[in-house]
Order: C-alpha cells, then sequence, then structure tokens
C-alpha cells in the first residue's frame, strides 16, 4: 500500500534530557508499531527533523505528545484562559498551556486523559481510585461512571517505594476527608515496571490492585487511534481521524510492554498537589441552596423551599414523638387499668376465700356482699363461737349477731366496720 | 461569620423559628415519652407479677359478651351476661357450692383475659342448694 495512504501516528515524549520518538502504521486491526529512536536533547533539530521525514513520509498522520507536567488538573468546567481538554462529559483537564514549542504536534494528552480511555468501561458507581505511573509521577484520580471527583499528582522522585505507598494512602485519606468515600479498588497503569512499587502499593493499602503495563508511546498510538479518543486532546484543531483510517493490514501482536529504557529524571516533584478547584459535591450544592448569593445553586423558589427544610425536619420529628407519646400515653392508661383492676380482683378473690374459709363447716353463707372494704354476711351457724371468733380475726370489730330460726335452726349476720 | 452572612434573611428566620420549636415543643415531647416509656415496662414487669395464671399467657383481648360467656361457662353451671347502664355489664354466676376457689381463681384472671375492671362488689346468695354470684363488669378498651 502506497504511504500516501496510511494512516500513521507519530509519538514523542521528553524525559529528562532525552526526547523519545516512534511512529505506528494505523489499521483497523490495531496499530503497527515502528522501533523508538532515542534524540538527546542537544540533537533537538535532528530530532525535529526526523519527524518531519516522518510526516512527508508519511502525509495522513497524527504527531501525538503526552505533557508530563505535574500541575495538571480534572475541573468541571473548561478554562478558556488555559489549556484544556474534555475528558469526560463534565471533567476537563486543565493546565497552564500546550508547552510544546516548535516541536511538530498535533494531539497533546493529559495523562489523565489516557487514564480515563483506558479506565472508562470498568467505571461503576462504586468509587475507584485510578492511578497513572508516569515519568515517576502519579497521576491519581477517583472516579465513578458519571465523573471524575477529584485528582492528585504525586512526584516520586527521590522516594521509596514505601514512602509513596504512604503517599498514596495519604491523599486516600486527603480525599475522604472531603467526601467521606473511600475508594476499596484500585487500577494502576504503569508505563515502566515496577513489581517492586506494586508489592509495597499493594501490602500498605491492603487494596485490590489490577495493574497494567503499557508504554507511553503505545498509550499514545492508541489515543490516536480514532476520534474520539483524539477529542481528550489539549489542541483542539486536528485532522479527523475517521475519513483517514481506512488502511487494512494483517493483524500484527503489538509490543505492549515494550520498555527499552529506564527512565531517569531530574524533574523537582513536588508533593501532593491538591486540586484547587474541587468538584462541587453534594455539601456544596446544599450550601448553595441555603445561600443567599444569586451565584449560588438554586433559583430563589428552591432557596426558599430549600430553606425551610430545617422546619420541616423539626415537625416531622415533633409530630414523630408527639404520635409516640399519645399512643404510650393510651398505653401506660390501659396498663395502669388493667393493674388497678387487678388488683381489685385479686383483693376480692382474697376477700371471698377468707369468708369462706372462715365459715368452714361452721356455718353455710345464704347471702353475702362482700367487697375489698367491707362485707356483709348472712347464713346458717352451726358453731357460733369458732365462726364468731374467725371472722373477728378477719375484720376485728366486726357485728356479729345470731337470731334463732323456727326450723331449731341459728340465722348469723356479719357486718365489718 | 463570614459563611454567616451569606445565608439569606428568610433562611434565618426558619431556622430560629425552627430552633424554638425544637425546644419548646419537640425536646419536650420526647423527653415526655421516653419518661412515660420506661414507666410503660416497669408497669408491664409489675403486672408479670400479678399473673399468676398457669396457662399460656394470653393477651388481653376487648370485652366481648358472648365470648367471655362461652368463657365463663367452661367453668360453671350457668353463666349469664346483660348489658346495663354507662356501657356496664351485670354478670350472674350460678356454680356448685363446692366451685368456691374455682370462682375465686377465675377472679384473679379475668382482669388478665379481658380488658375489664369489676366494680368492688360482689353479690352472693344461695339458690337452689347452688351459689349464685353477681358482679359488675366494665370494659375499659
Amino acid at each position: 500500500m502506497n504511504n500516501k495512504h496510511k494512516y500513521v501516528t507519530i509519538t514523542h515524549y521528553k524525559e529528562r534530557e532525552f526526547y523519545f520518538l516512534n511512529y505506528a502504521i494505523q489499521t483497523t486491526d490495531g496499530f503497527i508499531s515502528k522501533e523508538i529512536e532515542q534524540f538527546h536533547e542537544t540533537d533537538r533539530e535532528k530530532f525535529i527533523e526526523r519527524i518531519r521525514e516522518l510526516q512527508e513520509e508519511f502525509p495522513n498522520n497524527q504527531v501525538i505528545s503526552i505533557s508530563l507536567l505535574a500541575n495538571q488538573t480534572i475541573h468541571q468546567e473548561e478554562d478558556r484562559n488555559r489549556a484544556s481538554a474534555e475528558i469526560f462529559p463534565h471533567n476537563f483537564v486543565v493546565q497552564d498551556k500546550i508547552d510544546v514549542g516548535d516541536i511538530p504536534t498535533t494531539l497533546y494528552f493529559s495523562p489523565f486523559a489516557i487514564l480515563y480511555q483506558q479506565y472508562k468501561d470498568g467505571l461503576s458507581d462504586d468509587l475507584k481510585l485510578i492511578i497513572g505511573y508516569f515519568d515517576r509521577k502519579l497521576f491519581m484520580m477517583f472516579a465513578t461512571i458519571d465523573k471524575i471527583h477529584q485528582s492528585w499528582t504525586i512526584g516520586t522522585r527521590g522516594l521509596s517505594e514505601k514512602q509513596i505507598a504512604d503517599r498514596v494512602y495519604k491523599s486516600m485519606q486527603a480525599y475522604y476527608k472531603i467526601s467521606y468515600s473511600f475508594a476499596d479498588h484500585l487500577d494502576m497503569l504503569v508505563s515502566d515496571e515496577s513489581p517492586k512499587l506494586l508489592k509495597v502499593l499493594r501490602e500498605e493499602l491492603s487494596l485490590h490492585i489490577d495493574l497494567t503495563q503499557n508504554s507511553i508511546h503505545n498509550l499514545l498510538h492508541d489515543m490516536g487511534s480514532s476520534d474520539e479518543k483524539a477529542h481528550n486532546s489539549y489542541i483542539k484543531t486536528f485532522k479527523k481521524i475517521e475519513s483517514i483510517k481506512n488502511v487494512s493490514e494483517p493483524k500484527l501482536d503489538v509490543d505492549k510492554d515494550d520498555f527499552e529504557r529506564k527512565h531517569v529524571l531530574d524533574d523537582k516533584l513536588d508533593d501532593i498537589t491538591l486540586l484547587k478547584n474541587k468538584d462541587k459535591g453534594f455539601m456544596e450544592k446544599v450550601k448553595g441552596m441555603f445561600s443567599s448569593s444569586p451565584s449560588t445553586e438554586g433559583g430563589f423558589l428552591s432557596r426558599s423551599l430549600t430553606s425551610t427544610l430545617p422546619l420541616i425536619a423539626v415537625f416531622a420529628m415533633g409530630g414523630f414523638f408527639y404520635v409516640q407519646n399519645q399512643e404510650i400515653t393510651n398505653k401506660l392508661f390501659l396498663k395502669d387499668t388493667q393493674i388497678l383492676a387487678q388488683h381489685t380482683n385479686i383483693e376480692l378473690a382474697k376477700v371471698s376465700d377468707n369468708v369462706f374459709s372462715a365459715m368452714g363447716k361452721n356455718a353455710e353463707l345464704k347471702k353475702a356482699t362482700l367487697s375489698t372494704k367491707n362485707i356483709d354476711i348472712k347464713g346458717i351457724v352451726w358453731g357460733i363461737e369458732p365462726l364468731k371468733n374467725s371472722l373477728n380475726e378477719i375484720y376485728s370489730n366486726g357485728k356479729f349477731d345470731i337470731k334463732p330460726l323456727e326450723n331449731f335452726m341459728t340465722e348469723f349476720t356479719f357486718k365489718s366496720k | 461569620m463570614k459563611k454567616l452572612k451569606t445565608i439569606s434573611l428568610m433562611t434565618k428566620i426558619w431556622f430560629v423559628v425552627s430552633l424554638l420549636i425544637l425546644l419548646l415543643w419537640v425536646i419536650p415531647t420526647m423527653v415526655s415519652f421516653y419518661k412515660k416509656q420506661k414507666i410503660y415496662d416497669a408497669k408491664v414487669e409489675e403486672l408479670k407479677v400479678l399473673d399468676k395464671r398457669d396457662a399460656v399467657h394470653s393477651e388481653t383481648k376487648p370485652f366481648h359478651a358472648g365470648m367471655f360467656k362461652k368463657d365463663a361457662e367452661r367453668y360453671f353451671s350457668s353463666v349469664a351476661v346483660d348489658s346495663i347502664a354507662n356501657n356496664e355489664y351485670e354478670v350472674e354466676i350460678v356454680m356448685d357450692k363446692s366451685k368456691i376457689s374455682t370462682f375465686n381463681s377465675f377472679l384473679k384472671k379475668i382482669s388478665l383475659d379481658y380488658a375489664i375492671s369489676i366494680e368492688d362488689t360482689l353479690l352472693f346468695k344461695e339458690i337452689n342448694d347452688s351459689m349464685s354470684v353477681k358482679m359488675v363488669l366494665k370494659p375499659y378498651l
């Protein structure tokens, strides 16, 4: 196939004093990358000349690079005064400027954009920490399926693996303080082989970590493979890719573990960089609703309604306890009544039992009015004295009377006082 | 203080009103509820002590004349339940004289089985070698 029709992605980036250059033929089945070329910074002109040669050789090309600056942050809105790239429907990665100088570049990606493209399909409602380890910097972002909540960049130069793990953990703690959410899953994309770092991270964080290794060149070739991914570039004006990507070649295995060199860097890496422009979370929205500022969330009506929320909450709570109080009052009244009734019944039963026990075989009851306060009984008596004594034992000073009947029987009456 | 100033006047008023309602109504009601709940729990325990039923301790049922009559007839020869004024019922139980202790036991449990209180007067009368007891029941549920 004629080189003019081939779609080629030319990738370059700088680490310490070296420029690294690579190009790949893009096909519908993937890209076929060529050998990586290395140029010392003193050979900058040669490096640029080589890029131009490749551009001439392959007119259908994109020249792609990565920004490895530490001060890249993710915002909710586009910053038109700075270089910004949309990497999510409502997330923009922003840095001060596109710093490629006179080096030909048509697509320029943030590591955050690459991370998002690599992991967007695995995002869910669960908070996930995604880390990219490029140029000895950790580009970290906390993401769910709907957005990227927070981003951090941690410099690791001169730090031991344990210190790096500590900083990752601290950034997770810091995020927890502002969001009350903790990522329980970690995805990591590294451009260098770092098994020791991974081991320490797993030990220190006690987290499941999915690791992917790929070279920066391969990642950039991938980013230049479609319009959808290229859209994440800081440079917004670029040739459409879909129309030129019509080259079909046999599918080849792409070596994705292409780590040809040790990265030795002299960048003065900063400590953890917390984004200044934080994600407007739930609390911010709530604050906005209560605020009188017209610039804050919600309109007047919304704020008016929202400001009555405490009152509604107080009434709801008061209403709940009022109903509960009424219910317990009723239940308490019923329980009191029942206890009183039960006491009365027990007392009455006791009186009845005492009276019949007192009569025993000495008398027979004909009529009685019994209450817990007094008794009035009438019957036939056979043993006058025992009955009188028994009744007086229960009710002292009671009035005991006897009356002979015509049938030679004796009637007794007893009234307690 | 700066943040406080950004809050609208209306919101502040609602907050003050809410706070007053909370202090003057919600909290006293809440305290009252918890106090009563504590007393209620103590009453339940007190009633448990008074409950000497041997059988399964069934829940207290609302009074129903028919059910009560049927229940009492299991122990006594004859039971009559008549409705009288003031939502009260006059009950006449006729029993064998030897069943006085059964009656006393029945007396001890009827307010646990039914939501009723008994007027503090029992009228005993001998009728044809049997004993009749009249009492007035007042349902409270």
